[in-house]
């Protein structure tokens, strides 16, 4: 973490409204692309984007960049907002309707076999697919985000992408 | 083969892939493992040829208002941490000095730098030179540097002879108001320190008057905190305080003489009535004998 984004932090944890605002708009298109291949559409993932945000400046206060950066820490805030989602209201984000063509008309054949294929891999496997392909993070990024080692990131992609080449297999199939 | 290996050999193909390498170069430096890595890196490959998903711009702004909004509630909670000032550290001696010499208009500035440079250079070059042998090949540079450092250094202007191991004592005080000043020479203060310089010296009248000059000496205290220029009478005021003494001298001197003048009067009367009184005594026992 650099002296800016430590700067801009303390000056967001004292209630600096211009603070808050970079970082919303600075970290705002990770937190969405994340979401968007958790949950079932783009609609859910831009509501639950403000929802992490939100959540995010109730607990800057309690913030403290020891241990963790502040882009893992909002990964953390998406990831428990997603659980607890999955867990009350919505025990499936993904219906099989959404599997179907009619539901995703508006994507290209590619994207939404990309997207529907993905849905069908664990909470880590998606993580790791979307951090390191979607998103373009290198491994040194994920070891920051993961808090795991090079090794067990290059094991985790390795499992990915063969769970995936899998689920588009499946995916196509369809 | 052992899993971390192929994990390492598919993390150095995908970043031979970023780095814009094509497929058919990247399996031709693992022709055994082509064909485990071969669809593995195609997968990749679509994953990374997905286009980003872009949120829409209402949900931004919507998303943004929800955030400062929560702020605003968390204001009115007093939920943010205070701001605390940073303290900067205590400045140090060089930060000081440092400050100082920056505050200092350019040219003053530089002044000041030369007298540094002029004063160190002086000091290393005595210092070189006292430390030099006679034999030493470098004593004709030595001796240069001495005389640089001379020329340069101020020269003390040259001492007046005012007797034997005379010295002025710097702890002669001086006046803080003119009433104390006093236009006495007080006496002699000896290197030795072995005569008292506070005790006026018994021959001082005799030595104002072969030396030709005045001394001036101080008496009471110094009021602490103040400068001493401020508190030295100027010369002007030396002068006419010089006069006055010079004045008063010559009064007191013809006092002396008239007064001199009326007892040597009165001892020639005393004498003259003395002699009457005698020739009176002696006519009078003549008479007597007759």
């Amino acid at each position: 973490m650099d002296i800016n984004e430590k700067a801009l932090l303390y000056r967001a944890q004292t209630g600096d409204r211009a603070a808050a605002e970079t970082l919303y708009e600075r970290y705002y298109l990770d937190i969405f692309t994340y979401l968007f291949y958790r949950v079932s559409d783009k609609t859910t993932a831009e509501k639950f984007s403000a929802e992490v945000f939100v959540r995010m400046i109730r607990r800057l206060p309690q913030f403290t960049n020891n241990k963790i950066t502040f882009l893992a820490w909002l990964y953390e805030i998406a990831r428990d907002l997603v659980e607890e989602k999955q867990s009350t209201c919505q025990p499936e984000l993904i219906t099989p309707e959404m599997m179907t063509p009619e539901h995703n008309s508006e994507d290209h054949s590619a994207n939404r076999s990309f997207k529907l294929a993905i849905r069908q891999l664990n909470d880590q496997e998606k993580s790791i697919i979307v951090h390191r392909f979607v998103e373009g993070k290198s491994v040194k990024d994920l070891v920051k985000i993961t808090k795991s080692s090079e090794r067990a990131i290059q094991s985790l992609q390795h499992q990915a992408l063969k769970s995936l080449q899998t689920a588009l297999a499946k995916v196509t199939a369809l | 083969m052992m899993p971390n290996k192929f994990d390492r050999i598919l993390e150095n193909c995908l970043s031979r892939m970023d780095r814009g390498e094509s497929l058919l170069d990247i399996l031709a430096v693992y022709p055994d493992q082509a064909e485990k890595i071969k669809p593995l890196l195609m997968v990749a490959m679509l994953s990374r040829a997905v286009p980003q998903p872009v949120p829409g711009y209402t949900a931004l702004r919507v998303g943004k208002n929800q955030l400062l909004a929560e702020m605003a509630s968390m204001q009115a909670e007093g939920g943010f941490l205070e701001h605390k000032p940073v303290e900067s550290p205590p400045a140090g001696f060089m930060d000081r000095w440092a400050k100082a010499l920056k505050q200092l208009q350019p040219a003053y500035r530089f002044a000041m730098l030369s007298l540094v440079v002029i004063l160190a250079g002086g000091f290393f070059t005595l210092s070189a030179s006292a430390s030099g042998l006679a034999n030493n090949i470098m004593q004709t540079l030595f001796f240069s540097f001495e005389q640089v450092g001379d020329l340069l250094l101020v020269q003390p202007s040259p001492s007046k002879s005012m007797g034997d191991n005379l010295i002025f004592s710097s702890e002669y005080v001086l006046p803080d108001s003119p009433d104390n000043y006093s236009g006495d020479f007080k006496g002699w203060v000896f290197e030795d320190g072995k005569k008292d310089k506070n005790e006026p010296d018994p021959g001082a009248g005799e030595i104002n008057a072969q030396i030709g000059t005045r001394q001036h000496t101080f008496s009471g205290n110094l009021a602490a905190g103040l400068d001493p220029l401020d508190v030295v009478p100027a010369v002007e005021e030396l002068d006419a305080i010089d006069e006055k003494d010079l004045e008063k001298e010559e009064k007191e001197a013809e006092k002396d003489i008239a007064k001199e003048e009326k007892e040597a009067e009165k001892e020639a009367d005393k004498a003259e009535k003395d002699a009457e009184k005698e020739e009176k005594k002696d006519e009078k026992d003549k008479d007597k004998d007759k």
